[in-house]
């Protein structure tokens, strides 16, 4: 029965909202302007920027070892990840051999960071549709990398680890044991999560069908990371463009079905098995030697070049063009998150307010990489 | 698509297209297109299945570099593009065609002043409304380097 509010709106009671720029789903400084109709989002305008610190700019006046830090601000979940695009261009463009060594170092704390990534993003995604517990889980597993990475690399966070050349501190046997001990730990965790929320019928409506994506959509918007591989395409730029030493692990791709909000959920589980994997690889495989380069001072060729890895969010890639200075003329930064947000008002036009914070939350947005 | 594939199909289209070495520059196919051709360029790339990865574009003398990059999810086909902005400052946009384009459009409006025509849309996006006019990555006269410092002047003519 129409309430007596309602009669007096009529059928023509279309309001804007603001969600954000300080919402609890949107996980950062992000502001959607909604029109809603009742309880449905008919129009979405994302308003990004809030965060905007123009790294671009400050690579431009800086030699290149002084932006190292700017990497790991951009996506601070996955800082290593960031710092593996910026020195794998510096080593292209100035033609700098790395040690064995430091390759398997990057490679271990790389995905060890994955991991610590897709934690967070699990957690907090289920925390939004309502769970509480799982985050706690997700964050007693991530401490433990935080712990084992912050004992190499001085921080817990914003990692400023790898150098043009290969990593400023060597690992020990300390971290080779926590290493093993944390693959154990989260190999037996991983039932736990799946009994807590794969499996959990609440989750399961609130997410199944939910945010569809198709390849058409994902080739319009440049999709890359979990949010395409839910909807099984099986592109992953660590095995499509190999970099760094990722061609000699045996890893699989994880892709969903559908392309819900579910199956980009269930990929990100699937991924931390996959960063197992390949950890436990690179510790067995772990060479003896230096882990950096003997550099002089990195000067840019003139000319361009690109660089492309794959962050937790998906494919990133650094783009420079030198001027024969140690200082870039332009670096331009790709990042995934900016990408994977762009689609959201054809993605979630005419559904449910609570539906919007499911499918916004399963792209995992990190705002401050998409505001650079 | 195989790169070579791609190259030969790109210039059946119509559109300029070399192999680099990708160990090099980090891609596999350099494109030279011509301002007016970047709405049919992207419309080919379309229909083969690319993706966008990124536009952006770079200042030098004695005109703004755009530069669109494509990637292709089944196989590794990275395609770059450098298209040299016409005395007008202003470009065709591409925001129609991919849609993933219009906020990267918007963002070369605001840190460049380039003018993407036909754009649905062309507001600030990063910047606020204060510094909507600030074009932040122009170089000052005097920094602005040329196309041969650079490295960037032995690309053919187009013909």
């Amino acid at each position: 029965m129409a309430t007596k509010l309602e009669r007096m709106a009529g059928s023509k009671h279309r309001f804007l909202l603001n969600m954000g720029p300080q919402h609890p789903s949107t996980h950062g400084v992000l502001r959607v302007v909604l029109e809603m109709d009742g309880e449905y989002a008919m129009e979405l305008d994302p308003v990004l920027g809030y965060g905007h610190r123009m790294h671009e700019k400050m690579a431009e006046v800086r030699p290149t070892s002084g932006f190292y830090p700017n990497t790991a601000r951009m996506d601070y979940l996955g800082a290593i990840l960031f710092s593996h695009g910026y020195v794998g261009l510096l080593e292209r463009m100035a033609g700098v051999e790395v040690p064995e060594r430091a390759e398997y170092i990057r490679v271990i704390t790389a995905e060890l960071n994955r991991i610590s990534s897709h934690l967070v993003g699990i957690g907090a995604y289920v925390l939004d549709l309502g769970a509480f517990t799982p985050i706690l889980y997700a964050f007693d597993d991530r401490e433990k990398i935080l712990d084992i990475l912050e004992a190499i690399t001085g921080s817990r966070l914003t990692y400023c680890y790898f150098r043009a050349g290969g990593v400023s501190r060597d690992i020990d046997d300390t971290f080779i044991r926590r290493t093993r001990e944390f693959i154990d730990r989260m190999r037996n965790r991983m039932p736990m999560y799946h009994d807590l929320v794969t499996d959990n019928i609440i989750f399961l409506k609130r997410t199944k069908e939910i945010g569809l994506i198709d390849r058409d959509m994902a080739i319009r918007y440049g999709l890359t990371g979990p949010v395409l591989r839910g909807s099984g395409i099986a592109y992953d730029v660590r095995k499509s463009e190999p970099y760094s030493i990722y061609d000699r692990f045996d890893f699989e791709i994880p892709t969903g079905e559908n392309g819900d909000s579910f199956d980009r959920y269930l990929v990100r589980m699937e991924e931390i098995v996959q960063s197992l994997r390949i950890i436990e690889q690179a510790l067995d495989a772990l060479p003896d030697g230096p882990v950096m380069a003997k550099t002089k001072k990195i000067k840019l060729p003139a000319g361009e070049c690109n660089y492309t890895v794959e962050a937790a969010r998906g494919s990133l890639s650094y783009y420079l063009v030198g001027d024969g200075s140690d200082t870039p003329y332009r670096l331009k930064i790709r990042v995934p998150s900016y990408a994977n947000l762009s689609p959201l008002p054809e993605l979630c036009r005419g559904i449910l307010l609570s539906d919007l914070v499911t499918a916004m939350g399963s792209l995992d947005l990190v705002i401050p990489e998409i505001d650079r | 698509m195989k790169s070579s594939e791609a190259i030969l199909k790109l210039m059946e289209a119509g559109f300029q297209a070399e192999s680099v070495d990708v160990n090099g520059v980090g891609y596999h196919v350099r494109a030279h297109v011509d301002a007016e051709q970047v709405r049919s360029f992207a419309q080919w790339l379309l229909a083969q299945g690319f993706f966008i990865d990124f536009l952006t574009a770079v200042d030098a003398s004695p005109r703004i570099q755009m530069i669109y990059q494509f990637a292709h999810y089944d196989h590794p086909c990275r395609i770059n593009a450098r298209v040299p902005l016409p005395d007008s400052g202003a470009i065709d946009t591409i925001s129609d065609i991919y849609q993933g384009a219009d906020w990267h459009e918007r963002e070369t409006r605001d840190f460049f002043g380039v003018h993407f025509s036909g754009h649905h849309n062309l507001v600030p996006l990063i910047l606020c409304d204060e510094d909507k006019d600030l074009k932040p990555l122009l170089k000052k006269e005097g920094d602005r380097k040329s196309l041969e410092e650079i490295g960037w002047a032995d690309v053919p003519a187009a013909d």
